[in-house]
């Protein structure tokens, strides 16, 4: 198992390089010239001249590029255009934030999702599943940015409950801040996972081995958690990881509306000011919290599927 | 229980059809969307035949005494923070939704479905090559992808379409791989084969067709996630902007309104969810009808 | 009449879909003594597995519903009783085993600990310890070297699997066995192992046994009394001798036509003109008639009886009508 680890995470390694290839290839199509971004519109032309060579800009992509993995390999994510910070610094700084809400986003869809997901199965076509399923289907279809919008009218204007902006320092303040912001990150995927729980319920539930494990006479509770669920996990943990990159393409869009100071946030605003670099170092740590994230499910998988772990063991 | 059918390929559209017919919800979805396209086409329409007057007239001019009004009788949906109609702006919105989303979906079903289509049909040296580069793009999350896209392109309505267009690409490559290694070694086509069909006629006569389910499926539920991407984008600024009324950059403008006025938030965020929301309903609708034994 | 264990009266199912209502099992009444095997015998769709289903009260609903009957388990109307009661007899009285064992076992649970659920669930004040031995007593009775407790079923082979199943459903030695076609789904060689298997114990415990199957041949080998159900409709019952020596039912004709012998020297099997009327529209006379050469207007029109001959063998079949009086 541990090797399997091991060389799970040695196989990551040319994930992330191609996926800093492509974003660097894609960011450095931008027609602006950083120079003048940074030195201004009364920079001289020489001056200009002069910044592209330092910043290497006068190199072929490809050097650039390797350079730049130089760097990334040492923790060096380039400097900021716009203030010359590290960027690495920068990014470091706002990962835990967005990792907790993520985090949190996570916890609600898998808190209200799975429940949802199993009553429904088990009373399929009853009135709770049809009210779960439509409040799911409109689940996943609300933009996270408009829910949470009403989230704040609701929460934040009218009853006065829960802060609407940024996050909260000490733990109660803390905890408090997060509410909406994770809510309205995992609703959509809460809704997904419901769905999700239910078909693959669904699926189990017609199984010959549950028609077995009924009749030795296990009790309903027994059949639905050990028999059925243990079976339906395996799809409901592929959403979860697919999920798990919505949420962080999704975390932009809730940062942006909560004033959320995590990554999401950071790169929407040097967007805006092109700043290249920070955008960059954005997108690599969430390609790569994505990664890695797909990474432990599947060795979720391996604990909840005996099959693939004894495909892993003859790999071995 | 199976009934004993010809098994052409019309029989098995027609059987769908009737099959998505009953599905009361899916075809709410569908009268919508057709609703939706009605609605795109005419203020097109419109604004060609009145040289945008209409337009000029009713959807951006502004009206500073009255805004942010609620819903009366002559402004149904309210107005804005310039005072303009909120119900003419949905009504030209529709169709940055539904027409760029469309635009950016069918760009990424080509390319990807043809990426997939070789892969899947080729295998060995081209599947590994594209799938691992296929791989790599969905390991960046596609909302990532296309606001990374938009942020090296700038921020126009070509852009936006080339960055979504390009964020969906792998998610087809990846479906119509599948679909298409599952007919590959199926029986009737080592029979097609051995009646001397060639390559292409393979391809096209008897896997595209068999590939088509899960492709249509996908397509609708892709639809649904570019339209809400490219509201996204606005909403964040990135991708159209004001004043076009983009129902995404409507709702961007109404957050520093919505403590004052509930409609300018609640109206364009309802209108995007109601389209995404036809559009998950038709595509439910779509995969049972078209693949009856995944139904439950 | 007291060493009569199961007594079905007049069961009916119906399974009620989009595509109409399916009566899946009319009218039947079955009875089996204790440690006799009955032979239950159909195509696939006759409505077989619905009727062990139904005496284990393991009806999928929805769709499926039980519309009316009885069931006598020792005395006991089954439909009677509650929930908690009838978990109490399932896996401890009256045991089953399914068709395909590929499928029957849980995936995610060793066969160990398979086995020692249904022990557990019986015997709750048994220590972990005592119930896992008697699971690998079982597993050793059905000839599995009690190491392979903590295998998952992916790493057995069919007819293992099948073994286990069978493990299972004997672990808390039942006094009722339905086993639902036990080999359709192994290898012929296989069969056999698994049949005489489940004799040899069933014997040793005294079960009874209601077997289901398809194979007039497997049925000869085991059992004491057999009932041929066609379309939803039990249409011969009797005794293995009634049966197969005096054949009454024209379907009965028609299986017994369709197995090949070794005494007679024909070129072709006879098959069945026709096929099963769809389940959604029977017929109302005789579900047969369509198929049988010597169907009547009554019999298209009007459902016969099940007429009980002198001896005691019964035949849903206006030709015996007058026989019966």
């Amino acid at each position: 198992m541990f090797k399997y680890i091991v060389k799970r995470l040695l196989m990551l390694i040319p994930v992330i390089i191609g996926v800093t290839f492509i974003v660097f290839f894609i960011l450095n199509l931008s027609p602006g010239d950083p120079a003048a971004i940074i030195l201004g519109d009364q920079a001289t032309a020489e001056a200009l001249e002069m910044k592209r060579e330092e910043l290497g800009l006068n190199d072929p992509l490809l050097v650039r590029y390797v350079d730049y993995m130089v760097g990334l390999a040492h923790g060096d994510l380039g400097l900021s255009y716009r203030n010359s910070i590290s960027v690495w610094d920068q990014v470091i700084d706002r990962l835990p934030n967005t990792a907790l809400l993520a985090a949190c986003g996570i916890l609600v869809a898998l808190v209200i999702g799975i429940p949802i997901g199993i009553i429904s199965a088990r009373k399929q076509y009853s009135l709770l599943d049809n009210i779960s399923m439509v409040g799911a289907l409109v689940g996943v279809s609300m933009p996270n940015f408009w829910s949470g919008l009403l989230l704040v009218m609701i929460f934040s204007v009218h009853l006065g409950w829960l802060p609407s902006q940024g996050m909260g320092s000490g733990f109660g303040p803390l905890v408090l801040s997060l509410i909406l912001p994770s809510v309205t990150l995992g609703m959509n995927s809460a809704a997904m996972v419901a769905r999700m729980t239910r078909s693959s319920m669904l699926e189990v539930i017609r199984q010959d081995y549950i028609s077995t494990a009924r009749a030795k006479g296990v009790s309903e509770r027994v059949v639905t958690f050990q028999h059925m669920l243990r079976n339906a996990l395996i799809p409901i943990i592929t959403a979860v990881g697919l999920q798990f990159g919505n949420l962080l393409g999704g975390a932009m869009l809730a940062e942006t509306v909560f004033s959320w100071p995590g990554l999401g946030r950071l790169m929407v605003e040097n967007i805006k000011s092109k700043d290249i670099p920070m955008v960059m170092g954005c997108v690599v740590v969430m390609a790569t919290m994505f990664t890695l994230v797909n990474l432990v499910v599947d060795i979720i998988y391996s604990f909840v599927d005996p099959r693939i772990k004894s495909q892993y063991k003859k790999g071995r | 229980m199976e009934k004993t059918k010809t098994n052409t390929q019309r029989s098995l559209w027609q059987d769908a059809w009737r099959r998505f017919r009953k599905n009361r919800t899916a075809m709410a979805g569908l009268i919508f969307l057709c609703l939706l396209v009605l609605i795109a086409v005419a203020t097109v329409v419109i604004d060609v035949v009145t040289q945008k007057e209409f337009y000029n007239t009713y959807v951006t001019s502004q009206n500073l005494v009255e805004r942010l009004k609620g819903p009366s009788l002559e402004h149904p949906f309210g107005q804005d923070e310039y005072g303009r109609d909120i119900l003419m702006r949905m009504l030209w919105g529709v169709r940055y939704s539904l027409f760029m989303g469309g635009i950016a979906i069918i760009f990424s079903l080509i390319v990807g479905g043809a990426l997939g289509a070789l892969a899947g049909y080729y295998g060995k040296v081209i599947d590994t090559v594209l799938m691992r580069f296929m791989d790599i793009l969905l390991a960046i999350p596609s909302m990532l992808l296309a606001t990374a896209i938009v942020a090296a392109l700038g921020t126009s309505l070509v852009n936006v379409l080339i960055a979504i267009g390009i964020a969906y690409i792998p998610t087809f490559a990846r479906t119509v791989r599948a679909s298409v290694l599952t007919v590959k070694d199926q029986e009737f086509i080592e029979a097609a084969r051995s009646i001397g069909c060639n390559d292409r006629e393979i391809i096209f006569k008897y896997i595209v067709p068999n590939a088509m389910a899960p492709i249509i499926v996908q397509a609708t539920l892709g639809l649904a996630g570019a339209i809400l991407s490219i509201a996204g984008l606005s909403f964040l600024g990135l991708g159209i902007q004001p004043p076009t009324p983009e129902w995404g950059a409507m709702l961007s403008n109404a957050r520093n309104y919505f403590r004052d006025a509930w409609h300018v938030t609640v109206i364009p965020g309802l209108g995007i969810m109601l389209t995404i929301l036809s559009l998950n309903l038709m595509g439910d609708g779509l995969r049972d009808a078209l693949d009856p034994r995944m139904k439950n | 009449m007291s060493d009569i264990l199961l007594d079905i009266r007049d069961l009916s199912i119906i399974y009620a879909t989009d595509d109409g209502v399916t009566e899946a099992l009319n009218g039947a009444c079955l009875q089996l003594r204790k440690g006799e095997s009955l032979g239950l015998v159909g195509e696939t769709g006759a409505g077989k597995t619905t009727l062990a289903r139904g005496i284990m009260r393991l009806i999928p609903n929805p769709p499926g519903k039980i519309v009316s009957g009885q069931v006598f388990y020792d005395g006991r109307d089954i439909m009677e009783l509650s929930e908690k009661e009838m978990r109490a007899l399932r896996g401890r009285q009256i045991s089953m085993i399914f068709q395909d064992p590929m499928t029957s076992l849980n995936p995610v649970m060793t066969v160990g600990e398979q086995i020692r659920e249904v022990i557990i669930t019986h015997h709750p004040n048994l220590s972990k310890a005592e119930s896992r031995k008697q699971a690998e007593e079982m597993l050793e009775m059905v000839g599995i070297v009690a190491s392979r407790y903590d295998d998952y079923p992916h790493q057995f082979s069919g007819g293992m699997k099948q073994r286990v199943v069978i493990a299972i459903a004997l672990a808390c030695n039942p006094q009722l066995l339905i086993a639902d076609e036990p080999t359709t789904a192994l290898d012929v060689t296989i069969q056999a192992q698994v049949l005489e298997m489940i004799h040899g114990l069933k014997v040793k415990n005294n079960t009874a046994m209601l077997l289901i199957t398809h194979d007039l041949g497997v049925v000869a080998q085991n059992c004491d009394t057999v009932a041929i159900i066609y379309a939803g409709e039990i249409v011969e019952y009797g005794t293995l001798q009634q049966v197969y020596k005096n054949i009454l039912h024209p379907y009965t004709e028609g299986l017994f036509g369709s197995v090949p012998r070794l005494e007679t020297n024909s070129k072709r099997l006879a098959a069945i003109d026709g096929m099963m009327p769809d389940p959604t529209a029977l017929p109302k006379g005789c579900k047969f008639a369509e198929r049988c050469k010597y169907a009547t207007d009554r019999c298209r029109a009007e459902l016969p009886d099940m007429y009980e001959l002198e001896d005691g063998h019964k035949v849903r079949c206006f030709r015996y009508e007058k026989e019966a009086q």
